[in-house]
C-alpha cells in the first residue's frame, strides 16, 4: 500500500513542479492548508487517481477532508479499492 | 431607495424583525448561527475594539479564511465605526505586509500561522498590533479575544464614512486600495434587492473571497433582507462535487461567482440534468463567460435566471443583463446589458465626446456606488474622475452600444497590444480561439512586446470531452483573423492558472509565455 502513497506523492510533486520546484513532500504534508493544491491541480490529481483506481472517484469522496494530505488520499484509495472488491487493480 | 440614505451596512442587526432572532444568519458545512447570536457577537467585537481605541476613522485588516468568525469580525469592525480591510489569506507574507502598511491599519485580525509568518519576516515595529484567531468555523473562535465585553453604544458613524478598503491587484503591481463608504456598498445592495426581488426566504451562497467585491452582495444583501448566507470555504471551493452537494443540501437559492467557478462546477461538479434545483438566480461577473460553456450550463441547469453583471471594484456592478434564454448558436457574445437604475453609464470617445452609434468608447459611470477614491492616491483618483464629479469613474474598459440598446464589452484598455504596428485586441483573439470546435476557454498574452520579435501566445483549454490540437487552432484562427493577430504559439492546457479571487492569473500566463521559444 505504501507503493500507492509513494506514487501519489510523486504525482503531487510533478503537478506542483512548475510553481514549487524545491517542494519537499511527506505523507503528512498539508496540501490544502499550505496552499499547494489549487483548483487546476486538484482536477489533475483527481484524474490521475481515477486512472490508478480504474474508475471514477465517487462524488462524495472528492472533498477537502480526503485531500488534506498524501496519507489521507492514500487512505481513501485503499478504502475505495476494498469496496470495489478488486484488489488486483493496484498491480502495475 | 430612500431608506439607504441613513442606513449603515450593519444597521439591519439593530432592527431585527420579530421572530428573526432565531433564524439562521450565517451557515457553513459544520454549523450555523442565528441572527441573535450574530448580533451578540458583532456588538461585543465592536465593544472590544472600542476599548482598544478603535472606531470611526480607523481601519482594521481582516486576513482570515472564509469562516463564520471572518463574517463576525467584518460586521464587528463596521459596528465599531471603523472600516474593514479584507486581505487574501493565500497571499505571500510580503503582500499582506505591504497592504497593512499601505492601509495604515490599527489592528490586524488573522490566524496564528499568518501572524507568525509575518513576525518572522518583518521587524515588530513594521507590523500593526494583531489578534490571532484559532478555532475557526466554530462560531466561538473570537470568544477568547472579545471575552465578556458588554455591547457598545452605536458609534456616531454616517453613511458617507468609510466602510471598506478593497485592494485591487493593479497591473503595475502597486497596491491600489478602493475606498468604499457605507452608502457606496448599500446603494448597490439596495439596487440588487429591488431589481431581483431578493427576500428573507433566500439562501445566498458566499463563493467569492471577502477581499473580492463580489462578496458584498453575499454578505450585505443577505443581511439587508434578513436572509441567510452559506459560506463555501476556499478549501471546499477546490472540490466542485462538494460544492454542488452543499448547494443541494443547503438549498441555496442565490449564486454569485466568476464564470470560472461555474465552469468548474459544470465540468467537474458531476451535475445531473436539472441539477441544483434550489437555485433561482445565478449571477456571474468579473470575466467574460465563454459562450459554449454558458450554453452547456444553461442546458443542464435550466431553471435559474442567469444574470451577467458588469462593473469594476471602483463602481461595483454598473450594468446587468438578464439572459432571456439559451443563447442561440449564431450568437457570438452576450451583452453586459443596461445601466443599473441607480447609476448613469455611458461611452466616451478619444476626443472626450460620445461616439457615433455603434462605435466603441470608454465606459464611464456616475452615481452613488462609485468609490470615494483610491486610498492615499489622490493623483490616481483624479485621473479616473471626469466632469469635476466626485462620484464619477472612467473604467478603462471599452464598450459599444448595440442596436438593442445594450452595452457590449470590448476589452480593457491595457489589453490592447501593438504587433508589427497593428493594434490588436487580445480579447478578440480569445473569443475567436475559444469558438474553435473542441475549445472551451482561451487566454491570449503578448510576449516580448518590447523586443524586435513581439508575439502572441494562446493558452486554450478543451471543452469537456472535446479534442483540440495546436494545428486545428492555428488553421481556425488563420481563417478568421488578420495574419498579425494569429498567435505564434497555441498551447493546449487542461486548466488555466487562477488567482485567489478565481480570476485568471495573467501574470503567471505571461511568465509561461515568456519561457516559450518561437515554434
Amino acid at each position: 500500500m505504501n507503493k500507492d502513497q509513494d506514487k501519489i506523492i510523486q504525482w503531487i510533486r510533478e503537478i506542483c513542479h512548475h510553481d514549487e520546484p524545491e517542494l519537499v513532500l511527506t505523507e503528512n504534508s498539508e496540501l490544502l492548508e499550505e496552499g499547494l493544491l489549487d483548483s487546476m491541480k486538484v482536477v489533475q490529481l483527481v484524474s490521475l487517481l481515477e486512472d490508478m483506481l480504474g474508475r471514477p472517484l465517487p462524488s462524495d469522496e472528492v472533498t477537502a477532508e480526503n485531500f488534506e494530505s498524501p496519507k489521507r488520499i492514500t487512505a481513501m484509495i485503499r478504502r475505495l479499492r476494498e469496496t470495489s472488491g478488486n484488489p488486483g487493480s493496484s498491480r502495475s | 431607495m430612500d431608506r439607504s440614505s441613513s442606513l449603515l451596512l450593519h444597521s439591519p442587526l439593530l432592527l431585527l424583525e420579530p421572530g428573526q432572532e432565531q433564524k439562521d444568519a450565517v451557515a457553513w458545512p459544520a454549523g450555523s448561527i442565528n441572527y441573535d447570536q450574530l448580533r451578540g457577537s458583532v456588538f461585543r467585537i465592536a465593544a472590544r475594539l472600542k476599548k482598544s481605541g478603535i472606531g470611526r476613522g480607523c481601519r482594521v485588516a481582516v486576513c482570515l479564511p472564509k469562516s463564520v468568525e471572518a463574517v463576525q469580525t467584518i460586521f464587528g469592525v463596521l459596528a465599531s465605526g471603523a472600516a474593514y480591510v479584507p486581505l487574501a489569506v493565500s497571499s505571500p507574507a510580503r503582500h499582506v505586509h505591504r497592504q497593512v502598511q499601505d492601509a495604515q491599519v490599527s489592528l490586524l485580525i488573522t490566524t496564528p500561522k499568518i501572524r507568525s509568518l509575518l513576525a518572522s519576516a518583518f521587524p515588530a515595529e513594521d507590523l500593526p498590533p494583531s489578534i490571532a484567531v484559532s478555532g475557526l468555523d466554530t462560531g466561538h473562535g473570537l470568544d477568547p479575544w472579545i471575552g465578556k465585553a458588554p455591547a457598545a453604544d452605536p458609534p456616531s458613524v454616517g453613511p458617507d464614512d468609510q466602510a471598506a478598503i478593497l485592494y485591487t491587484s493593479g497591473t503595475s503591481g502597486e497596491p491600489k486600495g478602493v475606498m468604499l463608504s457605507h452608502r457606496n456598498i448599500l446603494s448597490f445592495v439596495e439596487w440588487a434587492v429591488m431589481r431581483f426581488e431578493l427576500d428573507p426566504e433566500d439562501r445566498f451562497t458566499s463563493h467569492a473571497p471577502f477581499h473580492f467585491d463580489l462578496s458584498t452582495l453575499d454578505l450585505f444583501a443577505s443581511l439587508r433582507v434578513g436572509a441567510s448566507v452559506f459560506l463555501l470555504s476556499e478549501k471546499m471551493a477546490l472540490f466542485p462535487p462538494a460544492v454542488a452537494q452543499a448547494v443541494r443540501t443547503e438549498r441555496c437559492s442565490i449564486w454569485y461567482s466568476v464564470p470560472t467557478a461555474l465552469r468548474m462546477l459544470l465540468e467537474h461538479g458531476r451535475l445531473e440534468s436539472g441539477g441544483l434545483p434550489s437555485l433561482r438566480i445565478i449571477f456571474f461577473a468579473g470575466e467574460v463567460f465563454p459562450l459554449a460553456c454558458l450554453r452547456k450550463l444553461m442546458g443542464l441547469v435550466p431553471h435559474p435566471r442567469y444574470v451577467n453583471l458588469y462593473g469594476p471594484t471602483e463602481t461595483n456592478v454598473c450594468t446587468y443583463h438578464v439572459l432571456p434564454g439559451l443563447p442561440g448558436q449564431e450568437q457570438t457574445e452576450i451583452p453586459i446589458g443596461l445601466p443599473c437604475e441607480h447609476l448613469a453609464v455611458g461611452l466616451r470617445g478619444e476626443d472626450g465626446r460620445t461616439p457615433a452609434a455603434g462605435q466603441a468608447g470608454e465606459i464611464w459611470v456616475t452615481g452613488p456606488s462609485v468609490m470615494r477614491g483610491y486610498w492615499r492616491r489622490q493623483e490616481l483618483t483624479q485621473a479616473v474622475r471626469f466632469g469635476g464629479r466626485g462620484d464619477s469613474y472612467l473604467t478603462g474598459d471599452f464598450g459599444t452600444i448595440g442596436t438593442d440598446g445594450r452595452f457590449y464589452f470590448r476589452g480593457r484598455r491595457d489589453r490592447q497590444v501593438k504587433i508589427r504596428g497593428h493594434r490588436v485586441e487580445l480579447s478578440e483573439i480569445e473569443a475567436v480561439s475559444a469558438s474553435c470546435p473542441g475549445a472551451g476557454q482561451a487566454a491570449v498574452v503578448g510576449a516580448g512586446l518590447q523586443s524586435l520579435s513581439p508575439r502572441l501566445v494562446a493558452f486554450v483549454v478543451p471543452a469537456l470531452g472535446g479534442t483540440l490540437s495546436a494545428t486545428a487552432l492555428r488553421r481556425f484562427c488563420a481563417a478568421r483573423l488578420p495574419s498579425y493577430a494569429v498567435p505564434s504559439s497555441f498551447l493546449v492546457r487542461s486548466e488555466l492558472p487562477l488567482l485567489s479571487n478565481g480570476k485568471l492569473d495573467w501574470a503567471r500566463l505571461a511568465e509561461w509565455a515568456a519561457r516559450i521559444q518561437d515554434e
